[in-house]
C-alpha cells in the first residue's frame, strides 16, 4: 500500500514534469488536432477543439515506461508493456497518419478482380492476384460501414489488435497456464482452448472502447483512473505487489494528463493514449484473474461501444436512429446537456460502477 | 362518406406544422433520387413528422445551424439542402399505414400485393416497409381499382404517372358535390414545395379528372400537378386501394 501510494506520487510528478515539454514539442511540430478528419468534433460545437495538440498519450506511455523499467521492470510487467508498446505504437501511427497522410481510398472488390484479369503486367496481375483476399477482407470492412479515412482503416487496426491479443493469449494460456476465469461466489470457470479467442476478443473490444469513449475532454481519463484505481486496490488486497505498482504508476500518469485534458483541454490522447490504455485495463484484468469484474468496473466503456454498436445494428436494419447519436456521451451533446454535465456524470456513473464491482469482489473473497 | 380517422388527421397536420424549436414550419419535399443505400429513412424522404423534426435538430447540431434565430424559410431551405423532408410516396404510404392501423390495427405492408419477391427482398419488406412501398406499387392493378369522379371519397388515392419525372401520387381527403381536397408531397412550386393541399373543382362528375379545373396553381397559374397529370392521362386517374374495397 506504501509502496503504491509512492509510485503513485512519483508517476504523477513525473508525469507533469515531462507534459508542458512534450506539449509544446506537439505543438512545435504540428501534431494538432484537424477538424475533417476527427469524428468526435462532428457536433459542429465542438469546433473550437480545432489545433488541440493530440497524442498526448505520449505523457501516459514515456512516464509508464521510465518508471517502469527503473523501478518495477520484473515478469510480471513484461506483458503489459508489451502490450503497450504495441497498441500506443498503431495508435500513433494512426493518429499521424491522419494528420499527415493522404485519403486511402478502398478499391471495389469487383473492380480488384477485373484488374486482377487485365492488367497489362503479368507481374502486378499475379500481385493483384495475391491480394485478393486482402482486397476482400478490406471491403468487407468497407460494407460494414467502416469509412475509410486517412488513418489506418478499421480492418488493419483490427488485425494489429488481434496480435496484441494474441501476444497476451499466448502468455497466460501456454506460459502461465490460465484457463480458469474466477467467478464471484462460483470460483473458477474452465474455459480451456477458447481461453484464448476470449482474451483476443476481450482486448481488442476493451482497446476500442476506450478509443470510442475518448471523445469529449477529460472523459475517458477521468473513468480510467476509476477503473485502474479498483484494480489496484484488489492487488493490494490480493498482496500481488508488481502488479499493484504497475497500477499504481499508470493512475499517477494518467492524474498529470487530466490535470492537462480538463475542458478546455490543453492536449488530448488519441489514439495513442486510448488504444494503450484500453488494451493494458484489460491485459492487467486478466494478470488480476479478475476479467469477470472487468465489464462491472468499467461499466461506461462497455455501455459506450455498446451504444455505438446497436446504433449501427439498428440504422442498417430497420434505417432509423436508435440514439440521437453514437457513441452515448454524443447523444446527450445533441440533447444539449452540456460537455461539463455529460463528462461529470459519466465519471459518477463510472463510480458506481467501480464501487458495484469492488463490493462484489470483497463479498466473494 | 368515408371520415379521415383522427389519428390520420393529426398526421397531416403533423407534416404541415413540424415543430422546429417552436416554429411551425412545414415538411418540403426530397426523393431520394441519388439512390442512397442505407440512408436513414428522414434522409431518404420516408420519415414520419417526428423523425424529421429529430433529424432538423441533429443536424442544426451537426452544421451550427441556429435553429432559434432562422426564420421559417431558412429552416426550409436548411433542410433541403440536407435533403430532409419527405416524397409523394412516403407521405401517401404513412396517412395510409396509420389509417390502417388505427381502424382494423392492420400495417399497410400486410395489406399490399408485393410483386413476386425474393426471401431476402421479403425480408427487407419487412424490415422496411416505408421504404419499400412506391407511388406506382400502391396504384397498380394489383392494389387498386380505377374509380369514376363521380364517385371519388376520401382516401381514394390520385395517380400522377408523369413521363420523365416518375410517379407521383396523392391521396383525397375531403370530397363534396363540388370539389376533391387532396393532399401531396411534390417537387413542384417552387420554394412552396414539399407537403402541399390542392383542390379540384369538379366541372363535370362523368368525365375523367382532366376535365375538371385544377385549382392549386404557382404564382404564375401553373398547376404542375395537372402538367404531371396530362403527361399519361390515359394511365392516371383516380384509384381506390383495393384493402379499402375489401373492407366493405
Amino acid at each position: 500500500m506504501k509502496d503504491a501510494i509512492t509510485i503513485i506520487l512519483l508517476s504523477t510528478f513525473f508525469a507533469f514534469a515531462i507534459a508542458p515539454l512534450i506539449i509544446n514539442i506537439l505543438y512545435r511540430l504540428k501534431v494538432v488536432r484537424k477538424i475533417e478528419n476527427d469524428f468526435s468534433s462532428i457536433v459542429g460545437e465542438r469546433t473550437e477543439k480545432e489545433g488541440t495538440p493530440i497524442m498526448g498519450g505520449i505523457i501516459i506511455i514515456i512516464t509508464i515506461l521510465v518508471v517502469t523499467l527503473t523501478l518495477n521492470w520484473n515478469p510480471y510487467t513484461y506483458i503489459p508493456i508489451i502490450v503497450l508498446l504495441i497498441s500506443a505504437t498503431l495508435g500513433a501511427l494512426d493518429d499521424l497518419l491522419n494528420i499527415f497522410g493522404r485519403k486511402r481510398l478502398v478499391k471495389p472488390f469487383h473492380k480488384h478482380i477485373r484488374l486482377a484479369m487485365i492488367h497489362k503486367d503479368w507481374k502486378k496481375r499475379i500481385w493483384l492476384a495475391l491480394l485478393i483476399p486482402w482486397s476482400a477482407y478490406k471491403n468487407i470492412w468497407y460494407r460494414l460501414g467502416s469509412y475509410p479515412g486517412k488513418g489506418i482503416h478499421a480492418g488493419e487496426k483490427i488485425i494489429v489488435q488481434t496480435i496484441t491479443g494474441g501476444i497476451v493469449a499466448f502468455w497466460l494460456f501456454t506460459q502461465l497456464d490460465i484457463s480458469t476465469i474466477w467467478i464471484p461466489f462460483f470460483g473458477d470457470f474452465e474455459l480451456g482452448i477458447f481461453m484464448p479467442i476470449f482474451i483476443i476478443f476481450t482486448i481488442i473490444s476493451m482497446s476500442n472502447a476506450v478509443n470510442i469513449s475518448d471523445g469529449m475532454d477529460g472523459l475517458s481519463t477521468g473513468l480510467l483512473i476509476t477503473s485502474y484505481s479498483t484494480f489496484l486496490l484488489i492487488a493490494i488486497i490480493e498482496q500481488q505487489t508488481e502488479i499493484a505498482l504497475l497500477l499504481a504508476t499508470i493512475i499517477g500518469a494518467l492524474i498529470a494528463y487530466l490535470y492537462f485534458n480538463i475542458k478546455p483541454a490543453r492536449i488530448q490522447m488519441g489514439d495513442t493514449g486510448s488504444l494503450s490504455m484500453g488494451a493494458l485495463l484489460a491485459t492487467m484484468a486478466f494478470l488480476q484473474d479478475k476479467i469477470f469484474l472487468l465489464p462491472i468496473i468499467g461499466l461506461p466503456f462497455v455501455v459506450e461501444i455498446g451504444s455505438s454498436l446497436l446504433q449501427s445494428i439498428y440504422k442498417s436494419i430497420f434505417r432509423r436512429r436508435l440514439f440521437k447519436m453514437a457513441p452515448l456521451h454524443l447523444h446527450y451533446l445533441i440533447k444539449e446537456w452540456s460537455e461539463e454535465k455529460i463528462v461529470m456524470r459519466f465519471w459518477l456513473f463510472g463510480s458506481i460502477t467501480a464501487i458495484i464491482g469492488f463490493w462484489l469482489y470483497i463479498i466473494s473473497i | 362518406m368515408k371520415k379521415l380517422p383522427k389519428e390520420v388527421t393529426e398526421l397531416i397536420d403533423n407534416y404541415f406544422n413540424l415543430n422546429i424549436n417552436g416554429k411551425k414550419v412545414k415538411t418540403p419535399y426530397h426523393i431520394n433520387v441519388k439512390h442512397i443505400r442505407a440512408g436513414l429513412r428522414s434522409l431518404v424522404g420516408k420519415g414520419t413528422p417526428q423523425e424529421i423534426e429529430e433529424e432538423v435538430n441533429i443536424f442544426a447540431k451537426l452544421r451550427n445551424f441556429n435553429l432559434k434565430k432562422a426564420t421559417k424559410d431558412e429552416i426550409r431551405q436548411f433542410m433541403q439542402k440536407e435533403g430532409i423532408g419527405i416524397d409523394c410516396s412516403g407521405l401517401v404510404t404513412h396517412i395510409l399505414n396509420t389509417w390502417l392501423k388505427s381502424e382494423k390495427m392492420e400495417n399497410l405492408e400486410s395489406s399490399i400485393n408485393f410483386p413476386k419477391l425474393s426471401l431476402f427482398k421479403k425480408i427487407i419488406v419487412k424490415l422496411r416497409p416505408i421504404e419499400n412501398i412506391g407511388a406506382n406499387l400502391l396504384t397498380n392493378q394489383e392494389n387498386s381499382t380505377p374509380v369514376k369522379v363521380e364517385n371519388a371519397q376520401i382516401g381514394d388515392l390520385i395517380r400522377l404517372k408523369g413521363i420523365k419525372q416518375g410517379h407521383h401520387i396523392a391521396i383525397i381527403t375531403n370530397v363534396s358535390e363540388k370539389e376533391i381536397q387532396y393532399v401531396h408531397s411534390t417537387r413542384h412550386y417552387g420554394q412552396d414545395n414539399g407537403i402541399r393541399r390542392g383542390e379540384i373543382q369538379i366541372l363535370d362528375k362523368n368525365k375523367g379528372l382532366e376535365h375538371q379545373n385544377w385549382l392549386e396553381k404557382d404564382e404564375k397559374g401553373v398547376c404542375w400537378t395537372l402538367k404531371q397529370y396530362m403527361k399519361e392521362k390515359e394511365d392516371n386517374g383516380l384509384r381506390r386501394p383495393k384493402f379499402f374495397i375489401k373492407e366493405k
